[in-house]
């Protein structure tokens, strides 16, 4: 029973931090027409870090960022027309984050686009502890969430280090493929 | 000397060759203690044959059972072996999944951060 307890008590931190995803939310999987689903959890991440090389600088990189983080899982749904989630569910998610420790570090609203972006950040002393994500485009829908120790700065600047081209505004491969759409509505 | 004085004698020569002799005593104890000596001599060959008919059988028997569990060790390793690749083909392609899963995770985070890096510049820019 002691053991049972230890282990709860010892588990708390980690499940105070994990994301409960609203069950509408898990469904847009079926409306989008695009969908990237990455889950990861410790043990996956130590597996995946194993396989990152040492001597290719941006992976080396990528593996010293997540040394320490215990999870990662990103959903990023795309949709062929607007209003496909409800603003109620974003509500929910952002309560989330609104638990000790959290804090929302930038918000982003255009009401001109209808282009919603935050950043919440939980903090333990001067360690960032956790960081979530959530863009909300009136045709995209990105939720990021880690848990564990990460440097948002650094994870920002990986995109002209990660073989990938620096992300411009409007031209990251996501918002391209939102462009295409919108050439397709045409 | 007549000739019938002569019979007499030759028959009486005969009679004592022919008579019966008792055998002196030690005769019949080194009679039978050559017999008993010969018994035993039989008995230990008729021991020693099948004994070393059992040596051999025994010398076979191990060898083949030496062979099998050779053959069967042989099995093993080989099948350890083919176990062991598949697993490691396995983990390495799980290792592969899962690095391509981190590193489509930590573009696509890298991505909006700096997107949402760009939108607060540009706020702040008009502000």
């Amino acid at each position: 029973m002691r053991t049972v307890i230890l282990g709860m008590i010892a588990i708390l931190p980690l499940a105070a931090q994990e994301m409960k995803l609203p069950p509408r939310i898990e469904k847009l999987a079926e409306k989008a027409s695009d969908v990237v689903d990455v889950n990861l959890d410790a043990s996956m991440l130590r597996l995946a870090s194993r396989f990152l090389s040492d001597k290719d600088p941006d992976e080396a990189k990528v593996k010293k960022l997540v040394t320490g983080i215990k999870s990662i899982m990103v959903k990023s749904f795309q949709f062929d027309s607007r209003g496909e989630y409800e603003q109620a569910d974003l509500d929910e998610l952002r309560a989330q984050w609104k638990g000790p420790g959290w804090s929302r570090i930038v918000g982003v609203r255009s009401k001109k686009d209808g282009e919603n972006a935050e950043v919440f950040l939980k903090t333990d002393g001067d360690q960032v502890t956790g960081m979530a994500i959530l863009v909300a485009d009136p045709k995209e829908l990105t939720i990021v969430n880690v848990v564990g120790p990460i440097d948002p700065e650094e994870v920002r600047d990986l995109p002209g280090h990660f073989g990938i081209p620096k992300v411009e505004l409007g031209k990251s491969p996501l918002h391209n493929s939102s462009k295409s759409t919108k050439e397709d509505d045409r | 000397m007549g000739d019938e004085e002569r019979t007499d004698e030759f028959e009486k020569q005969l009679k004592a060759a022919l008579a019966r002799e008792e055998a002196p005593a030690w005769f019949e104890a080194r009679v039978m203690n050559a017999v008993n000596q010969s018994g035993a001599l039989k008995s230990r060959q008729g021991m020693a044959l099948p004994h070393r008919r059992w040596q051999w059988v025994t010398a076979a028997a191990a060898a083949v059972i030496m062979i099998a569990a050779g053959n069967e060790w042989a099995h093993h390793v080989a099948l350890e072996h083919i176990k062991q690749a598949h697993m490691d083909a396995d983990q390495r392609a799980a290792g592969q999944a899962a690095k391509a899963k981190l590193l489509l995770a930590m573009r696509i985070t890298s991505t909006k951060l700096a997107e949402i890096q760009q939108k607060v510049d540009e706020a702040q820019r008009n502000d």
